[in-house]
């Protein structure tokens, strides 16, 4: 698995926003980043057990002449140095494949349609299927550039929750961001949670970090959301709570992508865990 | 056009043992013709394409060691010998031996100087017995010349920082095009220091001539 | 159920899977075959006015557009994209194209265009077991076998020919006949042709009356293979040449599928048996039928041949299986007469006994798969009798036009691309290893301001012989030591302290980066004579990588794939 970020650029002010994130989120976890440029609609992503088809919405496409120079002045105003990456592999003419051997993938909450369409409340069904696909966890950042100085992970104490933990570990570790736990308690004691980092193998590490847990014993989740300070990245798990709550993202979540505008990191199910 | 087995086993750059096996195999298309293996040139080519197997050409023998043909007499002669070059330290020998050798027009002598003190910075040019070999770092790839190599005989001794912390009375300001051949015009200029009349001849030399046949004469030994 | 799945023997789950994916080609074929039962049903009264040369244009038109739009399934010309993903993508098939292309084959179709039904299926079929591979988390090469066992199906279930079937999945996209494929092809092939023969019950397509060979008839064969040999070529290189001028000259898609419809709407109108997918037409070659006439027959040929470029050159979606039979069959027709009036004195077999050899040499030649050929007509026609006239033009005919066109149709457009890997081939195992894997880290770093002194120091103090060159300040590569080249300078003392590393090190060798393809790096290394190189990633070295150890791996790749 290579160190990088995938980010597929779209050459509009929105895009500027959204790669102007990635090249932040490069620079804090100390992966490289890879621009595609695309140049058809569609692109195939061969996963291991599924062939994703990513349809790219108009705007992908505009203005290819200045799209390159647009990237690379974005980049490097970052400080990073400009890597395009070209697809070597075509299943048909008009329909390249893309490597999926990344650590991470950007992606605006929806690709394939008008960026007017992008709001709270809204994944769309592309992106959704490259997250239960992937190997790698995507990140979906805010629609405007804003910097995150803290790292705020989801623990509902699932196997994905764990490798979200992970995740976010790894990040506040390289970051050097504080980390912040947040547990809705949903009748169990803070106890069980411990329990099951320590499991995992992960509770020294956290405590070397120095982390802080916020805690919910009761009251409304979506209430106590408003304690995730507003300048932090969201590290939550997608899809792992079995057949039946999967066909919602397993519905914490689909709450926590309604209400919260922070930029987000989703682990999927198929994501491989973080190494070393 | 017909071809023989060894010149089969030169194009493909195999042991012939190799292309007879392919032959008794069916591996590779041939004709016999009395008791001799012959190839058909067109029939060979185009297996040799459908197979993906490069062929080599007429190959001429391999260019005897690009660029560094250039001998220290040569490099010498064409840098020159400098005699009583002035300056009480370092950069001002340096700066008086770029400004005096005959250095062909594309080389800015600002930028080799810089260069020099840079090399200098590094670790000492000063190889001992008050010898120094001041060169650039990084070679100058655009010399028009090969290489040259130009003597400068100082008025005063300078403290070059060397090895044995003798003080230094001669340079040989050394420009290379590659990195390879200032090797081996260094690796000769060492060898000629290590002969004891060599290093005496230096420390009263006035005439380039002596120096020239000295060098020539110890080349020649090598 | 999914879990206990995997507690059975490898063979055993393929075998059950297998008659799954068998049920999903088959009924994917019925489908199809009744939508254009229905379409042609529908179109019927439509086909008496003035305007029913512009149905081809509408129905090609339509098709693309909803391909692209409805369907989001565009590109792929269906069996490549299979055999494109067999070799190089473990199988894997997008489930959207299980239904998409039966809609749009059956509006090409069904409207007049001159195509036939089976890539679409083939495709279908392949999608279908692909997703139930991916279903049941099976692994690449499991899934590969499958989708091989869909595309049986498919074919079986369309003729009504299973070992045809058989032989297609082996010969045209598998590309490898071992025990494990078989099995699994064979049991999917048999029920997708039960599945059919249940819905549809069990005909022969073609069946006619039985023949009176002589043995001029034999000698006759040799004639017609060449003939057969030139139609193939013939169409191969017309359908190449439609493909790169429309896609050149109309660069919106549904217009050019309209074009290509347009044509073949005005051809159908002088030549109506040229329409469609022909099976019609092909009952006529073998039932005596078809009305007199030398010329006419030999325009049939050449008319079906420019139609079927037109239509699926231009985007139309459609497979060439049936047009393939049509020109074979009209072949076959236009050299029997042409021998009876040339040579009137024999007496030759009849037209359709030509009809069908016609058809056996035309399907083998396109798709360079002489079995292939053989069974189905042989299936079709229930015609073994005729067994060795079948092999002889299948075999001779392939022959020939192999050496016009060495590839299948469906093979070229990889090979184009350097995309054909067949299995245990060096060009497979090279692509699928990866430069990650060979690393090797046999090295010491040094930096370019250590002196030679302290180079010696660490040369005594390790064995390795190869020492890169890494910038201190920003980790970056900048060269590599080799020890042989250094050789010389090692024994001067004088130079210890005036030589830097920066000085000794070759900066020019070339360097591998991680996205570099195998074979691409064993020609640098032909290139250079060099036995290792380093791999560098971002301007960071990464490691180095050595032919010997390409070796190792190569044997080792080789040897894993081998069926005990």
């Amino acid at each position: 698995m290579r160190n990088e970020l995938l980010h597929v650029f779209r050459n509009t002010p929105f895009g500027r926003e959204t790669l102007m994130h990635s090249v932040y989120f490069c620079k804090e976890t100390g992966t490289s980043l890879r621009v595609y440029i695309p140049k058809f609609r569609q692109f195939l992503m061969y996963f291991e057990h599924e062939v994703v088809t990513v349809d790219l919405d108009r705007a992908f496409l505009r203005d290819p002449g200045t799209a390159k120079e647009h990237a690379e002045a974005i980049i490097r105003e970052g400080g990073l140095t400009p890597y395009f990456i070209e697809p070597k592999g075509f299943t048909a003419s008009t329909l390249p494949d893309l490597p999926v051997d990344y650590r991470y993938m950007t992606c605006p909450r929806t690709i394939s349609n008008l960026s007017t369409k992008i709001g709270l409340g809204y994944i769309g069904p592309r992106v959704r299927n490259i997250i239960r696909n992937a190997s790698f966890p995507v990140f979906i950042p805010t629609s405007v550039y804003k910097e995150w100085k803290s790292v705020v992970v989801f623990f509902g104490g699932s196997q994905n929750a764990i490798k979200a933990l992970r995740y976010g570990i790894e990040i506040s570790t390289v970051s050097g961001f504080p980390l912040l736990l947040f547990t809705q308690g949903e009748g169990k004691h803070r106890s069980y949670y411990e329990e099951g980092i320590q499991k995992a193998g992960l509770l020294d590490s956290l405590k070397t970090l120095n982390y802080k847990w916020l805690f919910f014993e009761k009251g409304d989740f979506r209430i106590n959301l408003y304690e995730v300070p507003h300048n932090s990245l969201v590290v939550v798990g997608a899809y792992g709570h079995g057949a039946v709550r999967e066909v919602l993202f397993g519905s914490k979540m689909e709450e926590i992508q309604t209400v919260l505008p922070n930029s987000m990191l989703i682990v999927g199910p198929n994501c491989a865990p973080v190494l070393g | 056009m017909k071809i023989g087995l060894k010149e089969v086993a030169r194009m493909l750059d195999l042991p012939e043992a190799t292309i007879l096996r392919w032959i008794r195999q069916g591996k590779i298309p041939v004709q016999v013709e009395g008791d001799r293996y012959v190839f058909m040139d067109k029939q060979l080519r185009s297996w040799a394409r459908t197979h993906n197997i490069p062929l080599k050409e007429n190959v001429e023998p391999a260019a005897p060691n690009n660029g560094t043909e250039v001998t220290l007499y040569e490099a010498m002669k064409r840098g020159g010998v400098f005699f009583d070059v002035g300056g009480g330290s370092v950069e001002e020998v340096l700066k008086q031996a770029v400004d005096l050798v005959n250095l062909p027009p594309e080389v800015d002598r600002e930028y080799l100087l810089e260069r020099l003190l840079q090399r200098e910075e590094l670790t000492s040019t000063g190889i001992g017995e008050g010898v120094a070999i001041p060169h650039p770092r990084y070679p100058m790839e655009n010399l028009s010349v090969k290489a040259m190599v130009a003597t400068c005989f100082l008025n005063n001794e300078v403290n070059f920082h060397s090895v044995d912390r003798k003080p230094v009375f001669v340079l040989f300001l050394m420009l290379s095009s590659t990195t390879k051949l200032h090797l081996k015009l260094l690796s000769r200029l060492s060898f000629c220091l290590r002969d004891k009349g060599f290093l005496k001849m230096l420390r009263t030399c006035r005439s380039a001539d002596v120096l020239f046949a000295k060098v020539k004469e110890l080349e020649a030994s090598l | 159920m999914r879990f206990s799945i995997h507690n059975l023997n490898e063979r055993l789950q393929l075998i059950l899977i297998g008659a799954v994916v068998g049920v999903g080609g088959g009924l994917a074929s019925v489908a199809l075959n009744r939508s254009l039962e229905w379409g042609a049903e529908f179109l019927h009264p439509y086909r008496h006015h003035w305007y029913s040369f512009l149905l081809p244009a509408c129905g090609a038109a339509l098709s693309t557009l909803f391909l692209f739009h409805v369907a989001r399934d565009v590109g792929g010309h269906g069996v490549p994209e299979v055999i494109y993903s067999v070799t190089r993508r473990g199988g894997l098939l997008r489930l959207r194209s299980s239904f998409s292309r039966l809609v749009s084959c059956c509006l090409t179709i069904a409207s007049g265009g001159s195509a036939g039904p089976e890539s679409p299926v083939v495709i279908s079929g392949a999608s279908v077991a692909s997703n139930i591979a991916s279903f049941f988390r099976l692994r690449d090469r499991q899934r590969v076998v499958l989708v091989g066992g869909g595309a049986a199906a498919a074919i079986a279930s369309i003729f009504n020919a299973p070992v045809a079937g058989i032989a297609f999945s082996l010969e045209a996209i598998l590309g490898e006949w071992t025990p494990t494929n078989l099995i699994t092809i064979g049991v999917a092939s048999a029920v997708g042709t039960e599945v059919s023969r249940l819905l549809q019950g069990n005909q022969i397509p073609f069946e006619g009356e039985p023949f009176i060979i002589s043995d001029m008839d034999l000698v006759g064969c040799l004639g017609l293979a060449v003939f057969t040999c030139f139609a193939s070529v013939f169409l191969v290189r017309l359908l190449r040449y439609v493909r790169e001028v429309s896609s050149k000259t109309i660069s919106i898609f549904w217009i050019r599928a309209a074009c290509g419809g347009l044509l073949v709407g005005l051809i159908g109108l002088l030549l109506p048996s040229v329409m469609g997918e022909g099976y019609g037409a092909i009952r006529n070659c073998i039932g005596y039928t078809y009305g007199p006439g030398l010329v006419l027959a030999g325009l049939v040929v050449v008319g079906k041949i420019v139609a079927t470029c037109l239509t699926i050159g231009t985007g139309g979606m459609g497979g060439l299986f049936a047009p393939c039979l049509v020109i074979g069959s009209f072949t076959g027709l236009f050299y029997q007469r042409l021998l009876v009036h040339l040579a009137p004195g024999i007496h030759w077999a009849g037209e359709p006994y030509f009809a069908l050899l016609g058809m056996a040499g035309v399907i083998s030649s396109v798709l360079q798969a002489p079995m292939t050929g053989i069974f189905l007509i042989t299936e079709i026609t229930g015609g073994y009798q005729v067994l060795v006239s079948v092999v002889l033009v299948s075999v001779i005919s392939v022959t020939l036009s192999h050496i016009f066109e060495p590839f299948s149709v469906y093979h070229q457009e990889l090979v184009a691309h350097g995309e054909l890997l067949r299995p245990r081939t060096d060009r497979r195992v090279l692509s699928e290893l990866r430069i990650t894997e060979l690393l090797e880290h046999n090295y010491h770093v040094v930096h370019p301001e250590m002196r030679l002194r302290e180079f010696v120091e660490l040369l005594k103090r390790n064995e390795y012989h190869f020492f890169p060159v890494v910038d201190s300040k920003t980790g970056k590569y900048l060269g590599l030591i080799h020890f042989d080249d250094i050789r010389s300078y090692l024994f001067d003392t004088n130079l210890y302290d005036s030589l830097l590393v920066e000085e000794l090190m070759d900066p020019t060798v070339p360097t591998v980066s991680l996205d570099d393809e195998l074979p691409e790096v064993l020609e640098i290394f032909e290139q250079g004579h060099d036995s290792t190189l380093p791999v560098v990633h971002d301007g960071r070295l990464l490691g180095l990588i050595s032919k010997a150890t390409i070796l190792d791996h190569y044997r080792r790749e080789l040897i894993v794939e081998e069926e005990v």
